[in-house]
């Protein structure tokens, strides 16, 4: 009986080590080996990012020329004011806006410069004598009686980051410094409003991060009408010669891009690389069939009808193979001889000057009529048409500007905006897209991060399980290569000090480094492991292995039960 | 229990060996199948392939579901005669699919593929080679339900021909393709208003402008140093394109057409200059040559095997699946991730697989692949050279394929590219070659030329409806109407060498022109239509070639068969030469019956029925044709209607098949086993869930006590 018993014991002994050392050995072997790898993620970064904080800083400074100040307020300047405002746009994204304010008497120099006829001329002059750096704004104080304005203008925006503010008389603004600086520091707000960036344009670009309340419609479509920021763009245009045989299109494309567009794609450079594409479709047709109008003789497209337009000729117009950019479509549409002219009418029925329509962030489409050209019948087709691009490149100039979303709003009433000379874009008109942009990059590069760590919080445990390597790449982009958490964190720092060249670069390279980590293929290699084929794989080396031992386990848990109930029952 | 069937990759062989002496006219009607003994029905079964030249392995793989699914139909009894096998199932996988059959879904077709195309390219490093062939497939499909109506249009189109006179024909020609129009009008129509909610969202928007902007815009250059008198760049370099159609009729009754476009355009691709002010030249592929520094590109799709022994020598040989083969200028540092990118991009472009081209199937010949461009590279790292014979071409690689031509397929020679006439042919081969050539004598500057190039061979049998008769209608379903407005020369060749005084083929129109060319070391001759010139049209304004083999001898009667419902009918009139044998040789595949069919002794094999062979012989002696006449019976059973020959009919032996018989216990086999492992293992199972644990024992168990038996046996204490 003994033996017996100590038979039993060695038994329980040998079960019960048994499945120690599967518990202890086993399973932690098991699971390390199939667990999927996960590089280090800076999570409580992304997680900080999640909560964006954006600090919009602009460096204004404010020049009072002669004679508009005070005997006593000159004594106080200069100085410097900083005004902050903050805006919580929602539960995630708070603004604040920092208008860093520096107040100074004129020199001399700009004295003689204010003293130009004509505002174009000073703006000009006071440009050469101090270059403001990007994203700062200069607003010169002149006294109410200066002719440099015209009547009725009180605020002067030129080429450059300069404004010329007409005060108010003296008296009536008041001695104190304090009320001076009442009366100023509202108009001097609204200058930088203009020339650097609104409340509306900031939300605006957090629209991929914020969803807004749906305004008016026509605010929408007016945020909606430009292109997303993007590192790149390719610009196509497209000759569309719908009959070959009736006329021999040609253009000198490329000298029109080199002195129309090229002026001010080189403007833009730092936004973003624009490459330019140009190409000839034949047969090319026009979706809709212009209705012929009697009254002008002529065929006439209506708005209505616009939409579809474009459709049968997109698929010819082709992507750019060689990049992922989105592409800009110019189109030069040439009515053939028996569908010409063709005016286009908008949702008044009235022609259209232009006789050009865009699509938002597509492009845009010029009917080009050679009418005149064809004669009446006599000429032998086909027809040699030399394309004036002067006038097509005014019109496609005017769409690519919209579609890059350079100057959106209009300016408020006592503004003199200077109309936008060689280089087609101003300075602060630059300025004021490049704020956007980099606020746009930063939203859409913190939600990207910020989903991307959400979805792989969410998947690791379910679906990538099983895997022994794991997405080892993807993290590298991020941690190595100034990935995008660095890279965010320094563009919002850049923001805040004020910096918007850096600001903007650091962002570029945060969305690369967002859109590299989002779509490395490496994420997807393991992704979809179905749950029942883990099962087929596992059930027939585990339920054998498991069975017995959990057998044994219970039938040594029923006898410690029993012999308890024994000793229990002994001691009663 | 009727219904026979074989398929399968064996081949055998019904070998009709017939030795005549003289001119005989034998008419052999192989009623080839298998005759079920136990029944003793007559039903027959031997299955043909009527495509299985162009693609045997895809027939094979794709073969034995959509067995099984016609065999569910036909249970059904669904069936409508007189189509072919084919084309039912497909239309049941259509119905299936719940998809209408348009009854003209070209211009949806091409849709599609632009749709898909688009998709694609959007897509292209994700895309799933299963979807694609699924995709493929369905396409297959579709061209194929519209071959048929399209040869019943034809059919009655034909008829038509033989009453009226040809320009009633071409005018039809015409209305026909007007209907087409408009139906795609229609079509467009419709999807225009499907595509409205799409746009409701996008706001279209008429481009207001401001006269100021414009001039200011204008005025700076013209303001500051005038770029009109001095352009920046130098006049926009000269392009020309050309078109050309080779048409070989080929000796076995199959025709062999060749299309090339050339776009030669003086630009300097390898130069410092980025290339990218495109007119004929196709951007797309100039924007790929330019960003991935290509020397030459060769790329071809190709489908079906070209028959060298049949056919002669192809104008350009390729390889059948696709071929691509890259030199990149010496200015690429890193040549394979240059390589592999360039081929997700045409992978793209070309709708094709090319993204499977890896490390593992890309070779750097030495010796054989020398640039054929200008520029005498020797450096073969440069090279890069991939093949993927799997790869299925069909009308998605077609329609990217047309887009590159300046023309589309709107005008010229490109419109007779109707992909499903193209694929209805025995071998399809496009390709699009990029090379730099000299653009003077004297090779000071190169120019880029891209040469796109169809080949096909249209089948008689299939593609002809076995009529040794072919016109440019018949093989594309298109006439020519006019050239290419942009191409400085258009023509159309006809291979004429064998056709000297005009005794094997007759050409119409005929024209006067004709030209030689020598071609794989031979002289040709060739007629010549030159599209550019009004006169080659003709009155009826559209130039239909018709071309006419003068000796018709043959005429061969082929009815597929329907599974379980009707066997195969070949009949073929031959006039066979003296002395000669003459084998007819059917080709069979084997297939596995469903359980029940199959017949008692399945190991016994399957009867194919006798051919049979009707002859007319010479008689040495006059036949009396006066049937009224008083003869013997035995001598008056055929009628006998000329002097000279008499009939006679001939059978062959009937021939026993064996069929793959599978294990007709191998279910029960799986049964018991899978049944004897549950129960062992539940046994124990039980067994260890049930038992009792006890320590003690008032009277020994049975097991205990047969244990203890043996113990006291053994000399051992007790238990």
């Amino acid at each position: 009986m003994a033996t017996a018993e100590v038979e039993r014991k060695r038994g329980q002994l040998a079960a019960l080590s048994i499945a120690v050392v599967v518990v202890l050995v086993g399973v932690p072997l098991w699971w390390r080996t199939t667990e999927t790898y996960r590089a280090w993620l800076p999570v409580n970064q992304i997680n900080e990012l999640a909560e964006l904080q954006l600090q919009l800083s602009v460096d204004v400074e404010v020049v009072f020329s002669r004679g508009t100040l005070m005997p006593e307020q000159q004594k106080k300047v200069p100085f410097t004011r900083t005004q902050e405002e903050a805006q919580k746009v929602d539960d995630d994204t708070t603004l604040r806006y920092r208008y860093e304010s520096k107040y100074r008497t004129a020199n001399i120099m700009e004295e003689d410069a204010l003293k130009q006829p004509t505002a174009a001329e000073a703006d000009l002059s006071l440009h050469t004598l101090s270059a403001s750096p990007c994203g700062s704004v200069v607003v010169y104080v002149i006294p109410e009686t200066s002719v440099l304005l015209p009547q009725g203008v009180d605020v002067y925006i030129g080429h450059r980051r300069t404004a010329v503010l007409r005060m108010g008389a003296p008296m009536s603004v008041g001695k104190n410094h304090k009320q001076l600086l009442a009366h100023l520091e509202p108009r001097i707000t609204q200058v930088v409003q203009v020339m650097s960036f609104s409340h509306t344009d900031i939300t605006a670009a957090l629209s991929d991060r914020v969803r807004l309340s749906p305004g008016s419609k026509e605010s929408l479509a007016d945020s909606m009408r430009s292109f997303k920021s993007s590192p790149g763009y390719e610009i196509t245009f497209s000759l569309l010669n719908p009959d070959p045989k009736s006329h021999r299109l040609d253009w000198d494309i490329e000298g029109a891009v080199h002195s129309y567009i090229q002026p001010l794609l080189t403007k833009l450079a730092p936004l973003a690389n624009f490459s330019i594409d140009s190409q000839i479709l034949y047969y090319a047709m026009l979706g809709v069939n212009p209705r012929f109008d009697s009254s002008l003789e002529a065929y006439t497209l209506n708005a209505d009808s616009l939409a579809h337009v474009i459709n049968p000729v997109e698929a010819r117009l082709g992507s750019n193979a060689a990049s992922s950019n989105p592409v800009l479509n110019f189109l030069l549409y040439v009515p053939d001889a028996h569908h010409s002219p063709l005016y286009i009418h908008d949702h008044q029925k009235q022609p259209v000057a232009s006789n050009a329509f865009h699509s938002p962030r597509w492009g845009g489409i010029m009917v080009y009529n050679v009418n005149d050209l064809y004669g009446r019948g006599e000429t032998p087709l086909p027809v040699n048409i030399n394309i004036n691009m002067e006038k097509v490149m005014g019109v496609f100039l005017a769409q690519l500007r919209l579609m890059l979303g350079v100057q959106s709003s209009p300016a408020p009433p006592g503004f003199l905006v200077e109309p936008c000379g060689g280089a087609g874009l101003a300075d602060w008109e630059l300025d004021r897209l490049m704020w956007s942009r980099t606020v746009e990059n930063v939203a859409t590069a913190t939600t990207t991060i910020t989903s991307l760590a959400q979805l792989l919080d969410q998947i690791g445990n379910i679906l990538c399980s099983l895997s022994f390597a794991g997405s080892v790449n993807l993290f590298h982009y991020i941690n190595n290569k100034l990935g995008t958490v660095t890279s965010l964190q320094l563009a919002v720092a850049e923001l805040e000090a004020g910096n918007l060249g850096f600001a903007l670069q650091y962002s570029k390279e945060a969305i690369l480094a967002s859109e590299r980590a989002f779509f490395d293929p490496s994420l997807l290699h393991l992704l979809y492991f179905p749950d029942d084929q883990k099962f087929a794989i596992y059930i027939p080396l585990f339920l054998p292995m498991c069975v017995p031992i959990l057998l044994s386990l219970i039938k040594i848990a029923s006898e410690a039960r029993q012999r308890r109930k024994l000793k229990q029952s002994k001691k009663d | 229990m009727a219904a026979r069937r074989c398929l399968g990759l064996w081949f055998f062989l019904i070998t009709l060996c017939v030795v005549s002496t003289g001119a005989d006219v034998l008419h052999t009607t192989p009623v080839t199948g298998t005759e079920s003994s136990a029944a003793g029905t007559e039903t027959v079964v031997a299955r043909e392939l009527p495509e299985a030249p162009s693609d045997p392995g895809e027939h094979t793989a794709a073969e034995p579901t959509r067995e099984g699914e016609q065999n569910d139909r036909t249970r059904g009894g669904e069936q409508t005669l007189g189509q072919p096998t084919r084309e039912e199932e497909q239309e049941q996988e259509k119905t299936r699919e719940g998809e209408q059959t348009p009854a003209q879904p070209t211009r949806e077709e091409e849709e599609e593929e632009e749709e898909q195309e688009q998709t694609r390219g959007e897509e292209e490093f994700t895309r799933e080679e299963e979807e694609e062939e699924l995709t493929r497939e369905e396409e297959e499909l579709t061209t194929e339900e519209e071959e048929l109506t399209r040869e019943e249009e034809e059919q009655t189109r034909e008829e038509e021909e033989l009453t009226t006179e040809e320009e009633e024909l071409t005018t039809e020609e015409e209305e026909l393709t007007r209907e087409e129009e408009e139906q795609t009008r229609e079509e467009e129509e419709e999807q225009q208003t499907t595509a409205q909610q799409e746009e409701q969202t996008k706001r279209w928007e008429a481009t207001e402008l401001e006269e100021e902007h414009v001039h200011d815009a204008a005025v700076p250059p013209l303001a500051g140093d005038p770029p009109a008198a001095d352009p920046p760049s130098p006049p926009p370099s000269k392009d020309d394109f050309q078109e050309e159609l080779v048409i070989r009729p080929l000796h076995s009754g199959d025709i062999y057409a060749s299309f090339q476009f050339r776009t030669v355009w003086d630009a300097d691709f390898m130069g410092d200059q980025k290339v990218s002010h495109y007119r004929l030249f196709p951007k797309s592929l100039g924007q790929v040559i330019t960003k991935f520094s290509v020397r030459e590109l060769h790329i071809s799709f190709t489908q079906g095997y070209w028959r060298t022994m049949q056919w002669g020598q192809p104008y350009l040989p390729s390889p059948p699946g696709a071929e691509l083969w890259v030199w990149f200028q010496d200015t690429v540092t890193d040549v394979d991730g240059t390589w592999k990118e360039l081929t997700n991009v045409l992978s793209g472009i070309f709708c094709a697989s090319l993204n499977f081209i890896d490390s593992t199937n890309t070779v750097q010949p030495s010796a054989s692949f020398k640039p054929l461009g200008i520029g005498n590279v020797t450096d073969h790292s440069f090279l890069r050279y991939a093949t993927l014979p799997r790869e299925i071409v069909c009308t998605e690689n077609l329609t990217p394929w047309k887009k590159l031509l300046p023309c589309g397929s709107k005008a010229g020679l490109s419109v007779l590219l109707k992909s499903e006439k193209l694929f209805h042919s025995t071998f399809h081969s496009q390709a699009v070659h990029v090379r730099p050539v000299c653009q003077d004598p004297q090779c000071r500057t190169t120019s880029m030329e891209l040469r796109q190039t169809l080949n096909v061979v249209f089948d008689l049998h299939t593609s002809g409806q076995g009529k040794r008769e072919w016109s440019l209608f018949k093989m594309f379903s298109r006439t020519l109407t006019e050239a290419c407005p942009l191409a400085s020369s258009s023509k159309v060749y006809v291979d004429v060498t064998d056709n000297p005084q005009g005794e094997q083929f007759e050409l119409s129109p005929a024209t006067p022109l004709l030209t030689q060319a020598v071609v794989l070391g031979d002289r040709r001759t060739y007629s010549v239509y030159d599209l550019t010139q009004q006169a080659s049209f003709g009155s009826s304004r559209s130039l239909n070639m018709l071309l006419r083999w003068k000796a018709a001898d043959g005429y061969i009667h082929y009815q597929p068969s329907k599974d379980r419902e009707r066997p195969h009918l070949l009949e073929m009139l031959l006039q066979l030469p003296p002395n000669s044998v003459t084998e007819v040789t059917v080709e069979f595949e084997r297939a596995l019956l469903k359980w029940t069919e199959y017949t008692p002794d399945p190991n016994h094999g399957f009867y194919v029925g006798s051919s049979v062979i009707s002859a007319l012989v010479p008689s040495v002696v006059a036949m009396d044709t006066n049937s009224t006449l008083d003869r013997p019976l035995f001598s008056s059973f055929f009628p006998c209607k000329e002097e000279a020959s008499y009939f006679m009919r001939v059978y062959t032996e009937p021939l026993l098949v064996n069929l793959p018989t599978p294990d007709f216990s191998m279910p029960y086999n799986v049964i018991c086993l899978t049944c004897t492992v549950v129960a062992v293992g539940y046994g124990s199972l039980y067994n260890l869930l049930t038992r009792t644990f006890q320590v003690d024992e008032p009277s020994p168990g049975l097991a205990k006590r047969i244990a203890n038996v043996i113990r006291r046996f053994r000399g051992v204490p007790l238990l």
